[in-house]
């Protein structure tokens, strides 16, 4: 038998095929499959979250959790899942690795094992961080704020050596993607002719090398001082709380660009491809992904407004965010253009498209009053802001995953899935998000603090709207993914090219042989290069 | 929006006004721009395509425009940043020093001290000092209705400052005061509430607050559990504010989160510093040194023994000692407990951490 | 399973630029985590300078001395056993690497002996004589325990390499013709000794 005939799925079969791969495609099936998990978990955590918060007052029997302590932990749970195991890995991990060498002509990534051992540092941390909730779970809020982490009786070390293993297995895939990009292109692939998802990659990949070991070193410094007392967090020793929050924004700042640059990559696939139309600006959405990785790394203490620090840095540093703004203004106003003229096609991916554009505007306008030094005074560490971060991480990258997954998954799987219940849930999807989230900006600007078990009863209703909001939301996402789960298994037979992309992935087959080209792709003169006249 | 009363905060929500409203505008273009290409160019409608790489003009055009926007926002907020931050010269100072989970609040030249909910007049600026104890973790001083809200920081100084609004019935407003920086479990309950007074009203509140912690304490009916006196404070409530959050509402701490559990009320033995009613009003004052257990020198001498007869009577046995003549008078002499009040000299804590610095020197 | 295995040959190909390129970037990765304890150094060496300098009193400057040199020293073995493999003088390589891990293990039981001499004195993490110190002396005996002790840790596994590397060179499996894996050892090796370089003078020099 021919084995080129044979995609990567039926080159080999059974336990130890999937657990001792190198092919890219297999260690992206690998990263779904688990971030695809904690994703479910954290989503019904924070669900349980929205509950606690129906009622008002926890005394007069309104309190599904008893009160603050239960509450904190699942607050904390909730926040590290979702950041460390879902959001981060999420696109690179899954779509970056099984998409970024096919885009590029290539067979894998430059350093195959490392990959493989990125995701064991990934499985790593995620048992650590599972064993963590087994055994008490912490109570400190995903940030890890001193003194009170450097205090508090729960069991630190397993969340944060579960951080500490999950920061390496980022960092390997962001060295193997940039010497992917720089060493495996397609003769013909020059850098300005790559996809805008692999730029977008690319830029993480570099976020990832740069900022990453600040949060390493902070996570095992805090563990240090909680167990040798070594002093420099804790002011009873002369250390400095503010600096372990510089340490720590100095990293996971710039983190929210790892997060958020891939799905921007993934709306600048969708949207030509349905637009059946060229990328508006090219070079200027290449550019602004590398100014947004580049400021994106000099603006972290517009977290620290109210922290104590001094007046002249936070005037600074809300002068610098401000400039994080244009880039991303630069993308939406790009993307908004290329659907001008074009041959709209509102199919499922294309509709999550959108919806990013829409969620994620928001998300980055109301960043906007975050970053004014004056309302910020007022917001910070308000509801608002959880709203704010749920906009662009959930509505940005959240949305944008699920997005990847409807565009590429007749590629991946070689299967269909059913449009019309994608659309109903993408319209649940929809409404919920705004509820729950909308509501809570509202919240804040009322003043609600975040991170609070119990409240005073005047912010009731609008609770009770933002806990009716994720039901409905959060029913529209678990639909989906049940109907995807399904259509993996069940789906009718994908064609090669479903979508009429011009990207190099849907020139091979659905899904990929082993070596993802049965013959050598043909590299276009530009990335989406369409005809004035397309079919209907 | 809720009630905003100061000039600071109808300048933050003017702030939010343009900011928000610049945004909505641009917001609003998206929308209209994306449904009228959907409409207008949907594939059913057209197959006919302009394929455009791309326009130097506009690329400089949605450049420049939103990069002058941003500045024009960042002038805004700079500008109302810097009024939240200059304090005027003729101010009062309250000093705050956060712990979990309650604020302690002195007023130096008033020298009264307070506890959550606290007393400002309308018109005169005031200056919060904020601090945590120095073992303790970060809080956050929050008030909504003045939009203001500064971290307190071990070991570090930090201050907010507001003019409050005459109250609009003439006389007094409350408003909510929140803990904004999670600080652990009772982070939602560490809430109290400002109540802006016109001067009269805060005059006579002040004088109140004086004379509930100068009242001079007959020993005789202190010590009486059942004595009106004692009766009459709301102990309960007073143990729900301090003690609770440790020792829990049964008395026996709380077993399964605190290591070290705190103090088990209900069972006489181990009392480090004695179990009697005298030993257990000296620890509200000092605290159990090497434990978590503080002193709260906010409780009015009346108050501590409300608190200490609550405290004695999670026990239900009758093996508690009476507190001995000789020991009343001792901690009589000891807190001037009858004598008539005379203020302590305190220092305000940048002027102390001043003197500090100097005798390092 | 075989047939995985065969058409799995991704990582067959050898790509010296491509190794090199990764292994920069991890260095850089490790630049930025003793950079972040450099800041912190630098934040609390201003907050607290008479205190700092009243630390650097109670170091041994001569064994510090000696260190840098050793550590030096190993650093130039390192390179020159990398030159002569290019030359294929496998023998030398070998012996100039025994040589390198000679001095780590030298600089390893020297940092042991001045760890120890602070023990005995009350200055170590975790004893109740440091909380008698002033606060800035804590906050510099932190640092200095945590940022040699990471040094030590990063000269361990240095050595560890090195080793990796000898038994590799030994079965032939580098060689002038496949140098990435000495070459990035070497380099990892380099920066040890560059972290060092600075660890120096901060914590023995400044008075």
């Amino acid at each position: 038998m021919n084995p080129d005939s044979k995609n990567f799925y039926e080159v080999a079969r059974g336990l130890t095929s999937w657990l001792f791969t190198t092919d890219h495609k297999r260690i992206g099936i690998l990263y779904l499959i688990c971030v695809m998990t904690f994703f479910v978990i954290a989503a019904l955590l924070g669900i349980t979250i929205r509950l606690e918060l129906f009622s008002s007052n926890s005394e007069a029997g309104g309190s599904l959790l008893g009160g603050g302590e239960i509450y904190n932990r699942i607050l904390t749970l909730h926040g590290v899942i979702m950041i460390f195991l879902f959001i981060i890995p999420a696109i690179p991990g899954v779509f970056g690795n099984f998409f970024l060498p096919i885009m590029i002509g290539a067979e894998d990534v430059s350093f195959p094992r490392i990959n493989l051992l990125s995701w064991y540092c990934y499985i790593i941390g995620a048992a650590l961080a599972l064993f963590a909730i087994l055994s008490g779970a912490i109570d400190t809020g995903w940030t890890f704020y001193v003194p009170y982490s450097a205090k508090t009786g729960a069991n630190l070390i397993l969340p944060l050596s579960a951080a500490y293993m999950l920061g390496w297995s980022s960092i390997l895939t962001g060295i193997n993607f940039i010497v992917t990009v720089h060493r495996l292109r397609a003769k013909e692939m020059k850098m300005f002719r790559m996809p805008l998802f692999v730029w977008a990659s690319y830029a993480t990949g570099w976020i990832q090398v740069i900022a990453t070991p600040v949060v390493g070193i902070t996570l095992i410094l805090l563990l240090l001082e909680r167990f040798l007392g070594i002093g420099i967090f804790d002011p009873t020793k002369g250390g400095d709380p503010i600096l372990y929050q510089h340490m720590f924004w100095i990293y996971s700042h710039p983190a929210v660009y790892v997060m958020v640059l891939p799905a921007m990559g993934v709306v600048s696939e969708i949207i030509p491809t349905f637009s059946r139309k060229t990328i508006f600006g090219y070079s200027f959405i290449a550019w602004s992904t590398m100014a947004i990785a580049a400021i994106g790394s000099l603006v972290w203490a517009h977290h620290m407004f109210t922290s104590g620090m001094a007046d002249e840095s936070r005037i600074l540093f809300s002068f610098l965010t401000f400039f994080v703004a244009v880039p991303s203004a630069v993308k939406i106003f790009n993307w908004l253009a290329t659907m001008y003229k074009g041959s709209i096609h509102l199919e499922p991916p294309m509709i999550f498209g959108l919806i990013f554009v829409l969620l994620f505007s928001i998300g980055g306008f109301t960043g906007l009053m975050n970053g004014t030094l004056s309302i910020d005074i007022h917001i910070h560490d308000t509801a608002f802001v959880v709203g704010h971060f749920h906009y662009t991480m959930f509505g940005g990258v959240g949305v944008m995953f699920f997005g990847a997954l409807l565009y590429w998954f007749p590629k991946m799987f070689g299967r269909n899935y059913n449009k019309k219940i994608i659309y109903l849930c993408g319209f649940l999807f929809f409404v919920g998000f705004n509820m729950l989230y909308g509501t809570m900006k509202w919240l804040g600007i009322q003043g609600m603090p975040r991170r609070y078990a119990d409240y005073v009863p005047e912010y009731e209703f609008w609770n009770r709207v933002a806990t009716v909001g994720s039901w409905v939301m959060v029913g529209g996402l678990f639909l989906m993914i049940f109907h995807l789960l399904y259509s993996v298994f069940k789906g009718s037979k994908a064609e090669d090219n479903p979508w009429e992309g011009t990207t190099l992935e849907w020139q091979t087959t659905s899904p990929p042989p082993l070596v993802n080209f049965n013959e050598p792709p043909q590299i276009p003169e530009k990335p989406y290069d369409y005809p004035e006249e397309v079919k209907s | 929006m809720i009630e905003a009363a100061s000039d600071i905060a109808r300048e933050v929500d003017y702030a939010i006004i343009v900011v928000g409203g610049i945004c909505a505008v641009f917001f609003l273009g998206i929308v209209a721009f994306m449904l009228l290409c959907i409409f207008k160019f949907h594939h059913t409608k057209t197959t006919k395509t302009k394929q455009i790489h791309g326009n130097l003009f506009l690329e400089i055009t949605w450049t420049v425009i939103p990069t002058i926007l941003v500045f024009y926002m960042f002038w805004v907020g700079w500008q109302g940043f810097n009024k939240i931050r200059t304090v005027p010269d003729d101010h009062m100072v309250i000093e705050v020093v956060a712990q979990q989970w309650l604020w302690n609040l002195k007023y130096p030249e008033e020298d009264i001290q307070v506890v959550n909910n606290f007393h400002i007049p309308a018109g005169v600026p005031v200056k919060f000092k904020l601090t945590s104890l120095l073992d303790d973790v970060l809080h956050s001083f929050y008030i909504p209705a003045f939009r203001v809200k500064e971290d307190c920081v071990p070991g570090m100084n930090t201050y907010i400052w507001v003019n409050a609004d005459m109250p609009k019935n003439g006389e007094s407003e409350t408003y909510n005061m929140f803990c904004a920086e999670f600080c652990g479990k009772d982070h939602a309950q560490m809430i109290g509430t400002v109540t802006v007074d016109s001067p009269a009203a805060y005059e006579k509140w002040v004088q109140s607050v004086k004379a509930e912690a100068n009242k001079p304490v007959d020993m005789k009916l202190a010590l009486d559990a059942t004595s009106p006196e004692v009766q009459g404070r709301d102990g309960e409530t007073l143990y729900k504010t301090y003690c609770v959050s440790c020792h829990g509402s049964t008395g026996m701490g709380q077993a399964e989160t605190m290591v070290p559990n705190a103090r088990d009320f209900t069972n006489l033995v181990g009392w480090k510093q004695g179990n009697k009613i005298n030993n257990i009003y000296e620890t509200l004052i000092t605290g159990v040194p090497g434990t978590e257990m503080r002193g709260f020198t906010s409780l009015s001498p009346w108050d501590r023994f409300a608190v200490a007869h609550k405290v004695a009577s999670f026990y239900k046995g009758s093996g508690r000692q009476k507190v001995s003549e000789a020991e009343a008078k001792a901690l009589e002499e000891k807190y001037k407990l009858s004598a008539p009040y005379e203020p302590k000299k305190t220092l305000a804590i940048d002027q102390a951490m001043d003197l500090l610095l100097k005798e390092k020197k | 399973m075989s047939e995985l295995a065969a058409a799995e040959h991704g990582h067959d190909h050898y790509d010296p630029e491509a190794n090199k390129l990764g292994f920069w970037l991890f260095l850089f990765t490790e630049l930025l985590l003793f950079g972040t304890m450099f800041i912190a150094f630098a934040m609390y060496q201003d907050m607290y300078k008479i205190e700092f300098i009243e630390g650097t009193h109670h170091q041994n400057i001569i064994l510090g001395t000696v260190n840098t040199i050793v550590l030096l020293t190993s650093s130039l073995t390192m390179a020159l056993a990398i030159q002569a493999l290019r030359r294929g003088l496998k023998t030398l390589s070998i012996a100039y690497m025994a040589f390198t891990i000679v001095c780590s293990a030298g600089f390893c039981v020297i940092k042991f002996i001045e760890w120890s001499a602070k023990y005995h004195k009350g200055i170590f993490l975790l004893n109740e004589n440091m909380d008698t110190l002033p606060k800035g002396e804590q906050v510099y005996y932190g640092l200095y325990f945590t940022m040699t002790g990471f040094h030590a840790f990063h000269v361990l596994v240095g050595a560890l390499l090195i080793i990796w590397v000898m038994v590799a060179v030994a079965k032939g499996k580098v060689h002038a013709k496949r140098l990435s894996f000495i070459d990035n050892v070497g380099l990892f090796w380099h920066l040890v000794d560059l972290v060092w370089i600075f660890l120096f003078p901060l914590f023995y020099l400044i008075r």
